[in-house]
C-alpha cells in the first residue's frame, strides 16, 4: 500500500503551567523568609511579591541572582525525573519625583537557563507532578509602576508576562507506507513562535508606625488552551490536498482529522495579606496567608476528536478493517482551593555605618489543591513543607567608588513533599495503587547595588 | 588585570550552563499489572530461538508451566514412534495428543544465564490413580512453610501431592480428586487468609475455598464483567491463573489473569486472547477491557509477581519442535518497556 498525497497541518498552541516564582518565591533574601515579605518588601523582588514595594525605598536598585532547584520526587519510590529548574532572576526599581509626589518603575526577570519555555504533552493517564513536572519552566517577566500618595501607603500594579510557544507546522507530500524510508517525499514548513500572556498584579503596603507594616496581594488569573490540530487529505476526497492509499492499482481515498484540547496553562487567582512588626530595630518578624484559587483549575486533560473516513470500493470491502476511533472528553480536575500560611524572621546580627549583616529563617506550608487521583487519571500532588534559611552582607562604606551600598544575598530551602497514598476506585486500574512523596533542595545568590 | 580573566571565565560558565538537555522521564511508573506484556527477547532471557519470549528449550509437547522458587512445573509427552495420522477437522494451534505419549508433570530449574528462563527437567508426577485416566497435566504448586503443594488435573478433575519443598519428592495427597470434574487450578492466599483455588469448569471460571490448602469446598463461578473492547466475540473464558497483590494502598487484591477464547479474529479458528481482571474479595472480578498481550493465541497464563510494578507472565504459543505442534513455553513482562538486565553470553 502506498500513501497517495498526503498533507498534513499542524497548529499547536502549546503553554505550559504557571510561573516558577509560584513554587520557588525570587531573589534570596525573599526566599530566605518564606516568601513572607508582602509587607515590606523593597527590593527588585517587589515586582513579584508586592509592586507597591517598589516605591518604598525610594532610590535606584539594581539585583542579579542564580537560582537552583532540583527535585527528589517518586512515585512508589522509583524516581520521577522531575526536572531541576535553574536560571538568573534580576530586576530594578527606578524611583522618580514629581514635587512631593513619589513614584518609581521596577522590572523583574526570570529566565531559565536551560530552557525558555517547555511544551510537554503526556498520555492522558500517565502520572505526573502535576505542580512540579512542567510548571517551573518558563520566563517571567513583569513590570510595574508604584506611587506613594501619602508616606504611610504605597499602591503598586502591573503586569506579568510569561512565555510560550505556538507552532504551525504543515508537511505535504507522499509517504510510501511498505518502504517509507526509500519511497517517501515530503515537504515540510514549520512557524514557531514564543509568545507572551499576560496578567495583572496590584498591591497595597501600609506602614502606621515606623515598626509595623502591612500589605496586601492580587495576582490575576490566566488559562491557555493548547490546541493541536491536523489534516490529512481533503473532507470530500478531492482537491490538492486529497490523500488516499494505493492497494495494488486501486485508489482508495482516504481522509483523516484531529483535534486535541486542552488547557495547558493555568495560573489561579491569588491574594495574599501580609504583617510585619519590628518589637526590636535588630528583629523583624514577618506572617502572611495566600490564598489561591485552585477550585478554579481547569484540567490538563482536554478534548480529543477523530475522525477517519476511508472509502472502500466493493473489491477491497473485507479486506482492509478500518479500526474505530474513540473521542474523548475534557475530565474535571476537581482541584480545591489552598491556603499558604508564611513565617519569616531576620536577625540583624552586626551593623554600623559600613557594614550590615543579617540572619534569615522562614517556613511555609502548602496543602495540596488535588484530591486524591483515586480514578484513572494521575494529577500528582502532595502537601509542602518548606524550610529555608539565609544571611546577608551589606557593604555600606563603598564611597567614591560607589554612592550607596552593595548587597549579597544567600538562601537555602529544602521542600519536604509528605507521602500521599493513592488508593483506586478500580481493583483492575492500570497504574494501580500507588504512594508520592519528595524532597525539593533549592539555593542560590542574589546581589543588589542601592544607589542613593 | 585579574578581572579581564575572571570576567570571560565566568562568561563562559553561564553560557555553556544554557546549553538545554530534552528533560527527564520517570525511572518507573507505577504499574497496575494490566499490561501490555512484552515477549521478552534472546537477549534478557539468555535464550536463543525462533520463537520470541521462549522460555524453555523443548522438543516435546508442553502446555501449561507454572513457575515457582527457581523450578517451572510442566506437562509435557513425547511423540509416539507411531502416531496416528492427523484428522481434517484438528484445530490448527490445538496439540494432537492422541500422537504423543500420556503427559506427565516434570519439574526444570531456573538457567543460570538470563532472566525467566528454565532448563527442562526431570519427571515429578506420573498418572497412577483410576480417576487421573492415565495422565497428569496442568502443574500449580504452592509453597507454604515446610510444605510444597502441586495441584495438578487429571481426566477426573484436581488432585494433590506435598513434598518438603518444590525440589523435593512428590506424593500424593488421597486417592481422590480435591475438586472433581474440573482443570487448571491457580492456588492464592485469599484476602481472607484462607486458601482459594481458582480452576476452569464447564466452561467458566470457579473458586474454592480451603483453610488447609488441601480439602476444598467448591463455591461456584466468580462474577466477571463482560466489557471488553477487544475484537471478536467471546464464546468462553478459561484457564485463571492468580495472584496477590499488597498494593501500596494497603490493601489486598486479588490479579486474575485468564483466556477469552473468542471467534471472529481469525477466519474458521478460536482465538485465546489473555486478558486480566482485579477484585477486592475475590469472588466479583472487574476485567480489564483491553487483551494484556497482543498475540492471538498465547494460553495457560502464570504470573509472577518480580516487585510491585513488574510482572512476569508465563504463557504459551504455537510451535513446532518437530512434525506435530507441540507449542513452546514463553514469558512475557509487563510494563512493556521494562527490560531485564541481559546476560552475557544468550545460548541456545
Amino acid at each position: 500500500m502506498r500513501a497517495f498525497a498526503v498533507a498534513v497541518v499542524l497548529l499547536a498552541a502549546a503553554p505550559a503551567a504557571a510561573q516558577p516564582m509560584d513554587t520557588y518565591g525570587m531573589g534570596s533574601r525573599s526566599i530566605a523568609l518564606g516568601g513572607a515579605v508582602t509587607a515590606d518588601v523593597e527590593d527588585f523582588t517587589a515586582n513579584y511579591y508586592n509592586p507597591a514595594g517598589v516605591v518604598r525605598d525610594g532610590q535606584l536598585r539594581f539585583g542579579v541572582g542564580w537560582f537552583g532547584a532540583v527535585h527528589d520526587m517518586t512515585l512508589n519510590d522509583e524516581s520521577s525525573n522531575v526536572d531541576p529548574v535553574h536560571g538568573i532572576v534580576a530586576g530594578l526599581n527606578v524611583p522618580g519625583n514629581i514635587g512631593d509626589f513619589r513614584f518609581a518603575f521596577g522590572l523583574a526577570l526570570h529566565l531559565n537557563d536551560q530552557r525558555v519555555s517547555r511544551t510537554r504533552v503526556l498520555p492522558r493517564m500517565r502520572p505526573r507532578w502535576e505542580l512540579y513536572d512542567n510548571r517551573p519552566q518558563r520566563t517571567y517577566l513583569a513590570t510595574h509602576v508604584a506611587i506613594e500618595p501619602w508616606p504611610w501607603l504605597r499602591i503598586g500594579g502591573g503586569v506579568g508576562f510569561l512565555s510560550y510557544s505556538e507552532v504551525d507546522l504543515s508537511i505535504r507530500g507522499e509517504i510510501d507506507i511498505g518502504a517509507p524510508e526509500r519511497g517517501s517525499a515530503l515537504d515540510h514548513d514549520v512557524l514557531a513562535n514564543l509568545v507572551t500572556i499576560r496578567f495583572p498584579q496590584v498591591g497595597i503596603q501600609v506602614q502606621p508606625t515606623e515598626w509595623l507594616d502591612f500589605g496586601v496581594v492580587y495576582r490575576g488569573e490566566y488559562a491557555l488552551t493548547s490546541e493541536l490540530y491536523a489534516q490529512v487529505g481533503e473532507p470530500d476526497g478531492t482537491g490538492p490536498n486529497a490523500a488516499g492509499l494505493l492497494v495494488g492499482d486501486t485508489y482508495v481515498p482516504a481522509y483523516l482529522q484531529l483535534l486535541s484540547a486542552s488547557t495547558g496553562a493555568y495560573v489561579p487567582h491569588q491574594i495574599s495579606f501580609g504583617a510585619s512588626v519590628r518589637p526590636i530595630p535588630q528583629l523583624r518578624i514577618a506572617v502572611e496567608v495566600t490564598w489561591l484559587m485552585w477550585s478554579l483549575y481547569q484540567s490538563p486533560i482536554g478534548l480529543t476528536e477523530l475522525e477517519l473516513r476511508v472509502t472502500l470500493p466493493p473489491e477491497l470491502a473485507g479486506t482492509i478493517v478500518i479500526p474505530p476511533l474513540a473521542n474523548t472528553l475534557p475530565v474535571a480536575a476537581g482541584f480545591s482551593d489552598r491556603v499558604v500560611p508564611r513565617l519569616g524572621v531576620e536577625w540583624t546580627a552586626h551593623e554600623d555605618t559600613d557594614l550590615r549583616f543579617d540572619l534569615r529563617v522562614g517556613y511555609f506550608y502548602e496543602n495540596s489543591p488535588a484530591p486524591e487521583q483515586s480514578g484513572a487519571y494521575n494529577l500528582v500532588d502532595t502537601d509542602r513543607h518548606a524550610w529555608s534559611a539565609g544571611a546577608g552582607l551589606e557593604l555600606r562604606g563603598l564611597r567614591p567608588l560607589l554612592p550607596g551600598s552593595l548587597r549579597f544575598d544567600l538562601h537555602l530551602q529544602y521542600g519536604f513533599l509528605p507521602a500521599r497514598r493513592m488508593v483506586k476506585l478500580s481493583p483492575i486500574d492500570p497504574t494501580g495503587d500507588y504512594v508520592a512523596s519528595g524532597h525539593i533542595f533549592a539555593g542560590g545568590l542574589t546581589m543588589e547595588v542601592r544607589f542613593e | 588585570m585579574r578581572w579581564r580573566r575572571v570576567v570571560p571565565l565566568l562568561s563562559l560558565i553561564a553560557a555553556c550552563s544554557t546549553i538545554g538537555d530534552p528533560g527527564g522521564m520517570p525511572d518507573g511508573l507505577p504499574h497496575g499489572g494490566t499490561g501490555a506484556f512484552r515477549l521478552l527477547d534472546a537477549e534478557e532471557i539468555g535464550i536463543v530461538g525462533s520463537l520470541p519470549g521462549r522460555a524453555m528449550v523443548l522438543r516435546d509437547a508442553v502446555e501449561r508451566a507454572t513457575p515457582v522458587d527457581g523450578y517451572l512445573f510442566y506437562a509435557t509427552a513425547r511423540v509416539l514412534d507411531e502416531p496416528p495420522p492427523l484428522p481434517d477437522d484438528q484445530p490448527p494451534n490445538d496439540i494432537f495428543w492422541a500422537a504423543f505419549e500420556p503427559r506427565r508433570i516434570h519439574r526444570g530449574e531456573a538457567r543460570e544465564e538470563g532472566f525467566g528462563g528454565f532448563a527442562s527437567g526431570p519427571e515429578v508426577l506420573v498418572a497412577s490413580d483410576a480417576w487421573e485416566g492415565g495422565e497428569v497435566f496442568d502443574p500449580f504448586v504452592v509453597v507454604d512453610g515446610g510444605t510444597a503443594r502441586l495441584y495438578y488435573a487429571g481426566l477426573g478433575g484436581i488432585g494433590l501431592a506435598e513434598a518438603p519443598d518444590a525440589g523435593g519428592t512428590f506424593t500424593r495427597v488421597g486417592a481422590a480428586p480435591i475438586v472433581a470434574d474440573a482443570r487448571h487450578p491457580s492456588v492464592v492466599r485469599g484476602v481472607d487468609g484462607a486458601w482459594w483455588m481458582y480452576y476452569e469448569a464447564a466452561g467458566a471460571i470457579h473458586f474454592a475455598r480451603s483453610d488447609d490448602g488441601r480439602a476444598f469446598t467448591p463455591m461456584g463461578p466468580i462474577t466477571l464483567s463482560d466489557d471488553d473492547t477487544g475484537e471478536g466475540t467471546e464464546l468462553r473464558v478459561a484457564s485463571p491463573g492468580a495472584v496477590r497483590v499488597e498494593t501500596r494502598g494497603d490493601r489486598t487484591l486479588i490479579r486474575l489473569y485468564f483466556e477469552s477464547v473468542r471467534e471472529g479474529i481469525t477466519e474458521g479458528e478460536l482465538s485465546h486472547v489473555f486478558y486480566v481482571a482485579g477484585s477486592e474479595d475475590g469472588v466479583t472480578f472487574e476485567r480489564y477491557p483491553i487483551p494484556v498481550m497482543e498475540q492471538s493465541d498465547v494460553r495457560f497464563p502464570a504470573p509472577v509477581l518480580v516487585d510491585d510494578r513488574v510482572t512476569l507472565l508465563y504463557g504459551n504459543l504455537p510451535f513446532f519442535g518437530g512434525a506435530y505442534l507441540t507449542r513452546a513455553v514463553v514469558a512475557a513482562v509487563g510494563p512493556g518497556g521494562y527490560r531485564f538486565a541481559a546476560p552475557s553470553t544468550p545460548s541456545p
